[in-house]
């Protein structure tokens, strides 16, 4: 793909007032985009091509007294939100711009009964908001905060006889579960709780063998999201023909360790 | 694109405004299949309250209206971009209209309504009755629930609304809760707006939220048992019953007259049913039936070894435990009768673990890295602070696993598990593994 081109698109997203980056051209600025921005430019190792201070400036209005994170101006709080930005910050080398003692807090009190986490305090545990919130603690290095065992035994009974993962109970399998249980997994250290083996089965089979490219589940149309999740997923399993990857940042591991970041991974 | 193009799209966007003006009761939107235009009529259909917009137009009609947005509205630079003004407002909403009823996933022009409300170029009211229509055709649109809590946000700033107003939009935005929950299983965005728009009229002064509470309760028992597969109800009901628990004593006695279902005649029936058999428990059923509140704590769960001056919530701790346990009662029944879900055994998760921290909390003990240690009183906050991590002595743990409460759910699990086991339902060993190990009950099964 054409590096320049791809960089000088993402430049061109930047909205110099408020300093968050959009979905494209003439959108506005949302912290969802500019995680994606910042995280390809940072594989590009081009995190000069954007306004540094002015992404660290959005990031800083964003974050509310309780320690939670509105994904743009307009006010809605989100836990993906609290992940963008300590993952966001992180990359930047400037997570010290925010109060993490209450970024940490705001996503504890959005843990469940159950050990896992919702969007929102009081909202139903999802193994994608899940791995935003395990990540979040990864970041903040407060893996300790989790109750590892009862989170682990929740997101192992995500696999179904199929091999695939659901993110909720009595679910469908899907394939961007393979990234979302297996990498909180391997951050809590415990991911040969699942079956490995027919888990693989499950991904590579919604491999779509006319255009390589992978979908939800066997026999759908392949997209570019399932895909990236289904070859991260692979990766965690151990594919060595995919380059490694970080289970918190969804990044190749080089990446990661150019920046020089470290991430939390359980040691219990 | 052509002429014939430019004229069909700019009356698809007339026909589509006049629907929308003119009926005011609109509450259904969707595109239908037509393969192409063979009669040469207008692809907007109208019948009775619902809109209609036949497909073959579907893609002229959105890069149309799309690409007149981004050019004109969402030019980069912004200074080169038109702001919403009196001039250009009737055919910037036309144009966010059509482009959202289409697509509705677009941020950014949500956001555009959001500036055109701010500059009272939109309604607050009438934009609640468009999020709605958008709902009926993507009942999981994220973006469009979040315009209705923004909207709410906005309209709940005025401190001077009247109750009747609050009320009207209290019913309005739980019945769009219910169309998009119907429509869609496992919405975890209608159930999430529903605890959300509950949350909000918490702090609400002019508004009975009691019986909200109580309302909301009964249909959550009514819409479970309908949809025995639907977590994100359940999880919805376990929000109802910590709601239930905040309801004063005069307003559940009224309630609790009124439904009848449960009450203290069914949960001394099943305690009856499961009183342990070491223990003579002297009194019969008859004789519960006359026990005072505290009489019957004090049965239940004997003595607490709090070191504070706190008295206990005798009614209230009642109330707790007859709530939890008609809730044990109707997700068995449910169990037998649908068998085999995943959605009704986690929602009995939460049941025995709230029963659970019920007698934790009594005994003034907390589960930490799976043993059990001292805590402080929620009430007082007194604590042993010498003791505080210190391990407890086995003496309190047997105090608590001997209470007749603790007995008679445990027995109650393990008589339903067996007889799930029985009927081959996977799921009972899953629990039974599940009260072992995360309950930590693995000593004492």
């Amino acid at each position: 793909m054409p590096k320049g081109e791809i960089i000088e698109f993402i430049t061109s997203c930047q909205d110099s007032e408020s300093g968050g980056i959009s979905a494209s051209i003439g959108h506005d600025p949302h912290i969802l985009y500019t995680l994606s921005a910042v995280q390809v430019l940072a594989m590009y190792d081009r995190l000069d091509a954007i306004d540094v201070d002015g992404v660290v400036r959005y990031i800083v209005s964003l974050q509310q007294e309780d320690g939670s994170f509105d994904g743009d101006k307009w006010g809605e709080v989100d836990t993906r939100f609290s992940f963008c930005a300590v993952m966001i910050l992180s990359l930047l080398h400037r997570l010290d711009a925010i109060n993490i003692n209450k970024t940490v807090d705001f996503v504890l009190s959005c843990m469940n009964f159950d050990c896992g986490f919702g969007s929102k305090p009081g909202s139903e545990s999802h193994a994608g908001l899940i791995y935003c919130c395990v990540g979040t603690l990864s970041i903040c290095k407060r893996m300790d905060a989790l109750r590892a065992d009862e989170l682990a035994w929740w997101l192992c009974e995500r696999q179904l006889p199929s091999g695939g993962l659901n993110g909720r109970p009595e679910k469908l399998p899907d394939l961007c579960y393979s990234w979302w249980v297996m990498s909180s997994l391997s951050m809590l250290n415990r991911i040969h709780w699942v079956d490995k083996k027919s888990l693989e089965q499950f991904i590579l089979a919604c491999q779509d063998s006319e255009t390589g490219g992978f979908s939800d589940r066997p026999g759908d149309i392949p997209d570019p999201f399932h895909t990236v999740f289904g070859l991260a997923g692979l990766s965690l399993l151990g594919d060595t023909s995919i380059k490694l990857v970080n289970p918190t940042y969804c990044m190749p591991q080089e990446t990661i360790d150019r920046l020089k970041l470290e991430p939390q991974v359980l040691h219990i | 694109m052509d002429e014939d193009k430019f004229a069909l799209v700019e009356k698809v966007m007339k026909d589509v405004d006049n629907v929308m003006m003119k009926n005011a009761e609109l509450c259904a939107f969707d595109i239908v299949p037509v393969e192409a235009n063979f009669q040469n009529k207008s692809p907007v259909l109208h019948l009775e309250n619902c809109l209609g917009l036949e497909s073959w137009c579907v893609k002229h009609v959105y890069m149309y209206c799309y690409s007149e947005l981004m050019d004109k509205y969402f030019a980069k630079p912004k200074r080169k971009a038109q702001k919403p003004s009196s001039v250009n407002a009737e055919r910037l909403t036309r144009l966010l209209n059509i482009t959202l009823l289409i697509n509705p996933e677009l941020n950014s022009l949500w956001n555009k309504r959001r500036e055109m409300v701010l500059n009272c170029f939109l309604q607050k009211s009438s934009e609640l009755q468009f999020s709605k229509l958008v709902l009926s055709r993507k009942p999981k649109c994220n973006d469009a629930f979040a315009y209705r809590r923004w909207l709410l946000k906005e309209i709940f700033k005025d401190s001077t609304l009247q109750s009747n107003h609050i009320n009207s939009l209290a019913n309005d935005e739980i019945y769009v809760c219910d169309l998009a929950s119907d429509k869609s299983a496992n919405n975890y965005h209608s159930w999430n707006h529903r605890i959300w728009i509950i949350n909000l009229l918490k702090k609400c002064k002019n508004f009975d939220v009691q019986f909200l509470f109580i309302k909301e309760y009964d249909f959550s028992e009514r819409w479970l048992a309908k949809h025995v597969s639907d977590y994100s109800c359940f999880h919805y009901r376990q929000f109802c019953i910590e709601n239930i628990f905040l309801v004063s004593v005069e307003r559940w006695s009224t309630f609790d007259n009124h439904i009848n279902g449960y009450n203290r005649r069914s949960l001394i029936k099943t305690l009856g049913n499961n009183f342990p058999k070491d223990i003579t428990v002297q009194a019969s059923e008859a004789d519960l039936l006359t026990y005072s509140d505290e009489s019957l704590v004090n049965l239940l769960l004997s003595y607490s070894n709090k070191k504070c001056n706190c008295t206990v919530d005798n009614v209230l701790l009642c109330r707790k435990i007859e709530v939890l346990f008609h809730e044990l009662d109707l997700n068995s029944e449910l169990l037998r009768f649908y068998k085999y879900h995943e959605a009704m055994w986690y929602h009995r998760r939460f049941i025995v673990h709230k029963l659970i921290s019920i007698m934790y909390d009594h005994f003034g003990i907390n589960r930490q890295n799976g043993s059990l240690v001292k805590s402080s009183c929620g009430k007082c906050n007194l604590d042993a602070t010498s003791e505080r991590n210190a391990k407890i002595v086995r003496y309190d743990g047997n105090r608590i696993y001997s209470c007749v409460l603790f007995n008679v759910l445990m027995n109650y699990e393990k008589v339903f598990i067996d007889e799930r086991r029985i009927d081959g339902d996977n799921y009972a060993d899953r629990h039974e593994k599940y009260l072992r190990f995360i309950e930590g009950l693995n000593n004492v099964m």
